[in-house]
């Protein structure tokens, strides 16, 4: 026995090439696993660590009686702790820049029992002050604030000056989202601000909101957050959040949950696309070694230890790809968290190699590769070996290729094309290998730039063909529509005006809390597209339109009266005029009259606070902004294109992904195919050294062998392409909600960029095999049986 | 006894198809350095049926490559049908295969997923000959009505005679022969034997068939006979037996 694994390793360095490309598929197949699984468990510990250390409020009530709700909370089983506090949006200035700002208030020494923060640099609140701030460390870091530092916050008393005490963490805002409806904030033009809610009380009461926050202890009963609801709801809460609803929450979740779905995908791509070549190798293996395999049984071998030689081939190959992907993929998942937390300041890390995951990861590869080799390893121990030694080999069956059947002209063709149609089904095996291979590859590169089209085209659909404003501009209090034309400085074109209310739609039992933006009905600010692309019109009074995802949330249809409730007393029943298909957010939108009666307004000219500013061509973008913030009665005017530029700067790290995605496609296309190729020509080497010696050029050999790959590529990007598709279309459902709409959006580009991509790749892989075909002796060769 | 042939040597011969002027072909280097050919002088004129005998390892098959532009020879020139083939490069070796060369080989070499007429074919769209002579070819081996038939219904005989039109379809002026009947028996032995008999005498081309089997020699017009890598013997045979006659 021995003796046969010495055979083993000596097999395994005469296919060097193909052995190491096994491993390597292996290696990527399981270092995948280990770095996206423990990648997701290592962050997903981070979160819950910080979210333990600051009480992250599992459950927050917003409106009513938040006194009231949160000692009534209090008391139920599973509630940990409970706290009140004031939340207000505002304007800040820093110096001659301004933006806008959430000021959330805090007790006195800044540390509530409920959402606490976490003191990066200098120090927590004085309780003995109410002229100090905490800032955020995402906006500190955008503007450049730090301890020590003054800033201007708009109150009704005007602009108040707030000294920043310290730079804080909030488990609120590991990712700094305004709401669930605006999740891409750039951080120097809206921030948050932690202040005695002394300070909070200050501002505009229409933009303050009173909460209470609850946060359970670790053995809540399952229904702690529904008893919750159900308490704030009767005691005038307008909406509540649980934890998976909160923004942060939801968005670093979605990110989590693709590291999840990657864990098991990866693998799984990888180690078929691994079996498939271990089974291909050791097939030819088996078919070159029949006179070997002969030899054993009939010197005493058993079937079984002719079988165990093989699948030893399988084992072998997988546990060496484990060991190497294990390690790996330990090391990755430890840089990749670092990197994740560092990127979004997540201020705990946790880093630790699972034993589990390493044994899981370490049994992939040999499992994988043991399953694979049984199928060759048991055609070899049913080799008879009285005809093995006789050195008798089978000769392949000829027939013709099915497309010859379908379409009979093409059996005019050149011989050589049709021996390249009638390659594809000699070894169904192999070329099933490689049309999977190319499909999983396929698949692989198509998800990934279907996630960039997608992304590029849905905000371009959201920034250029949804909303035409260059700039919001937010006054300091409310002005006649009619007044907004003093905003109509030079550069400027048009000017509307928009009220935002806070709101909570209800619909049977179904409750969404959300904006409800008033515009004018011809607006030209705003364009509605239904789900269809048809446009849609703003109702005048008593309708309201709704973000498509609205419409499963709510269980609602066009027609349906919707109840629109922004606290206080103030309700409308809106009858649902249709749905409105944008790609960031699920917002309400109604007539400003509408949206004034929902505010309490009851004049009939009624007050807005925003303002919709579109541009003159060519204008000069920073010129104009600081007109606009010169003007007396602005708050901050806010560019739009920052919005989109920061978009378009989450792409960077988007395509750092999507690269990484491309990188492994390729490389698992090129292991495969490489595997396949110089199987087909070892097994072929006959029959190719026949041709050189007929006289038939190597460049005409390597031609023929090339058109047969080619073709058998050619087949795999068909599924390829519908299973890439059909895959990128569930990745991309699978991140949309009421964030984000992602309907898997293509360039027709991209089917073609994907197939060429994978041809080149195929090209590529087969050129050592084609190398191969140069160096075949071909007076040994023609003197050896085919097989 | 009659079946049996008369030898006698061969003298020289004037513009030959084949020539080898001291061909010397060594593997390996160093101490291992083996020569399996040494100091080879040989003429073979167009027409001749010529039969290579030796047993294993005295350098046939090498003679075969040399002749057949496989391998360069280590020392000493290769011509054949006025081609230099000593320092010829891979592009003129691959024309002068294509224009002046038939191989037939011990185990056939057929493509399994092509017909008989389709293996043939392959070759003739090689040298740019239609479908036609590809069937003749096939037609003057006796396997016209096997045309359609893939490898695997042939026997091996037959799938012998295919390689055998398929290294006619060129239309070649030598022929080389790797123990063509080595691994077929007897009555379809002398079936290939039959064969490339009439590919030399209907075509006027010249034959050099390689075995060990020294049967065959009685049907050839001259032997050569190889030992240790030398030319040890070069008969002509005055009195050739047909194929059918010979016996092993």
């Amino acid at each position: 026995m021995r003796i046969l694994r010495r055979t083993l390793w000596r097999d395994a360095r005469a296919h060097a090439g193909q052995f190491v490309a096994l491993i390597v598929t292996v290696l990527l197949g399981v270092a995948t696993f280990g770095a996206s699984y423990d990648a997701f468990a290592n962050l997903t510990a981070s979160y819950r660590g910080l979210y333990d250390r600051l009480a992250m409020a599992d459950l927050v009530a917003t409106g009513g009686n938040v006194d009231q709700i949160a000692a009534e909370g209090a008391a139920l089983p599973g509630v940990a702790a409970s706290t009140t506090r004031k939340v207000g949006e505002t304007a800040l200035r820093i110096g001659d820049h301004r933006q806008a700002a959430r000021i959330v208030g805090l007790p006195a020494d800044g540390s509530p029992a409920v959402n606490k923060v976490l003191v990066l640099s200098g120090t927590n609140l004085d309780p003995s002050r109410t002229d100090q701030v905490l800032v955020e460390q995402h906006l500190a870091g955008a503007v450049g604030l730090r301890p020590g530092d003054s800033v201007d916050v708009l109150t009704t008393r005007g602009w108040t000056t707030l000294r920043v005490a310290g730079v804080v963490a909030s488990p609120e805002y590991l990712w700094p989202a305004r709401s669930r409806q605006e999740v891409l904030v750039p951080f120097d033009q809206w921030g948050v601000l932690f202040a005695n809610q002394a300070v909070v009380a200050e501002l505009d009461p229409g933009q303050v909101q009173q909460q209470a926050l609850f946060v359970h202890t670790k053995d809540a009963p399952a229904d702690a957050d529904s008893r919750l609801r159900t308490l704030a709801l009767s005691l005038g809460a307008t909406s509540t959040q649980t934890l998976a609803e909160q923004p942060s929450e939801a968005i670093l979740s979605e990110d989590l949950n693709g590291f999840g779905e990657m864990s098991i995908a990866f693998p799984v791509l990888f180690l078929v696309a691994a079996g498939l070549g271990v089974a291909v190798l050791l097939g030819r293996l088996v078919a070159q070694q029949r006179g070997r395999i002969g030899l054993l049984r009939a010197n005493g071998f058993s079937r079984a230890s002719i079988r165990r030689h093989y699948v030893a081939f399988g084992l072998v190959t997988g546990a060496i790809g484990s060991v190497l992907g294990a390690a790996s993929g330990a090391l990755a998942a430890a840089g990749i968290t670092r990197l994740y937390t560092a990127t979004i300041s997540v201020p705990v890390t946790v880093v630790e190699v699972r034993p589990l995951t390493v044994v899981a990861g370490m049994l992939m590869g040999p499992v994988a590769g043991g399953i694979a080799a049984w199928f060759p390893a048991r055609r070899a121990a049913r080799i008879d070996p009285a005809e093995a030694m006789r050195g008798d080999v089978p000769i392949g069956r000829g027939h013709l290729s099915w497309v010859e059947h379908v379409v009979p002209p093409l059996r005019r063709l050149p011989v050589r094309w049709r021996a390249a149609l009638r390659g594809l089904g000699r070894n169904p095996r192999r070329s099933v290998s490689t049309i999977v291979g190319v499909a999983l590859a396929a698949t692989l590169v198509l998800v990934s730039w279907g996630m960039i089209d997608t992304v590029q085209i849905l905000l371009d659909r959201q920034f250029v063909t949804v909303q035409h404003q260059d700039a919001t501009v937010q006054l300091t209090q409310p002005l006649p529509a009619s007044e907004l034309d003093r905003l109509k400085v030079p550069g400027v074109a048009a000017v509307e005006p928009q009220a935002d209310v806070p709101v909570t739609f209800v619909h049977g039992t179904h409750r969404y809390a959300t904006t409800l933006t008033g515009l004018r009905p011809d607006t030209s600010m705003h364009t509605f597209l239904g789900p269809d692309g048809a446009r849609l019109t703003l109702p005048a009074s008593g309708g309201v339109l709704l973000a498509t995802p609205l419409r499963t949330t709510l269980d609602i249809a066009v027609g349906d009266t919707v109840q629109a409730d922004a606290g206080d007393g103030h309700t409308a029943s809106l009858r649902v005029a249709g749905f409105a298909d944008e790609p960031l957010g699920a917002f309400g939108y109604a007539s400003l009259s509408t949206v004034a009666g929902l505010s309490g307004q009851t004049g009939s000219q009624p007050a807005v606070d925003i303002a919709l500013v579109r541009f003159a061509p060519g204008a000069d973008r920073a010129a104009v902004i600081n007109r606009l913030t010169a003007v007396d009665g602005v708050a901050v005017a806010l560019d739009s294109r920052e919005f989109y530029l920061l978009a378009q700067n989450f792409m960077g790290l988007f395509y750092a992904f999507v690269g990484v995605m491309l990188a492994l496609g390729a490389a698992l296309a090129f292991a495969l195919i490489f595997v396949t190729m110089t199987t087909n020509v070892a097994e072929r080497s006959v029959e190719l050294a026949s041709l050189r010696t007929l006289g038939m050029a190597r460049a005409t050999v390597s031609r023929l062998v090339t058109s047969e790959n080619v073709l058998l590529i050619v087949i795999g990007l068909v599924p390829g392409l519908v299973l890439g598709y059909l895959a990128a279309a569930a990745v991309m459902g699978s991140f949309s909600s009421d964030l984000f709409q992602f309907n898997l959006q293509v360039r027709p580009t991209t089917f073609v960029v994907t197939a060429v991509v994978i041809l080149a790749v195929g090209v590529l892989s087969q050129r050592p095999a084609l190398r191969g075909i140069g160096r075949i002796d071909l007076g040994r060769v023609t003197r050896e049986r085919a097989g | 006894m009659n079946d049996q042939p008369r030898h006698t040597a061969a003298g020289p011969v004037d513009s030959p198809l084949v020539r080898l002027d001291g061909v010397t072909k060594s593997y390996g280097s160093g101490e291992i350095e083996v020569d399996a050919l040494r100091g080879i002088e040989l003429s073979v004129p167009r027409g001749q049926f010529v039969v290579v005998l030796g047993p294993s390892g005295s350098g046939k098959t090498t003679l075969m490559n040399l002749i057949g532009g496989i391998e360069p020879p280590t020392a000493g020139s290769v011509v054949v049908a006025g081609h230099d083939l000593t320092a010829a490069d891979d592009r003129a070796l691959t024309e002068y295969r294509r224009a002046q060369l038939g191989f037939v080989f011990q185990f056939f070499n057929l493509i399994p997923t092509l017909t008989a007429l389709e293996n043939v074919a392959l070759v003739a769209e090689l040298v740019g000959a239609p479908e036609e002579q590809a069937r003749a070819a096939l037609d003057a081996v006796g396997l016209g009505e096997r045309a359609d038939h893939f490898p695997s219904a042939l026997s091996g005989g037959e799938q012998q005679r295919v390689a055998i039109a398929r290294a006619l379809v060129k239309n070649p002026p030598l022929l080389l022969a790797d123990e063509p009947t080595g691994s077929l028996d007897l009555d379809t032995g002398r079936q290939v034997l039959a064969a490339l008999h009439r590919a030399c005498r209907d075509g006027e081309r010249t034959v050099l068939l390689v075995t060990h089997n020294s049967a065959i020699a009685a049907m050839a017009d001259r032997v050569l006979r190889l030992g240790s890598g030398r030319l040890v013997g070069d008969d002509l045979v005055t009195d050739p037996v047909p194929a059918e006659a010979v016996h092993w």
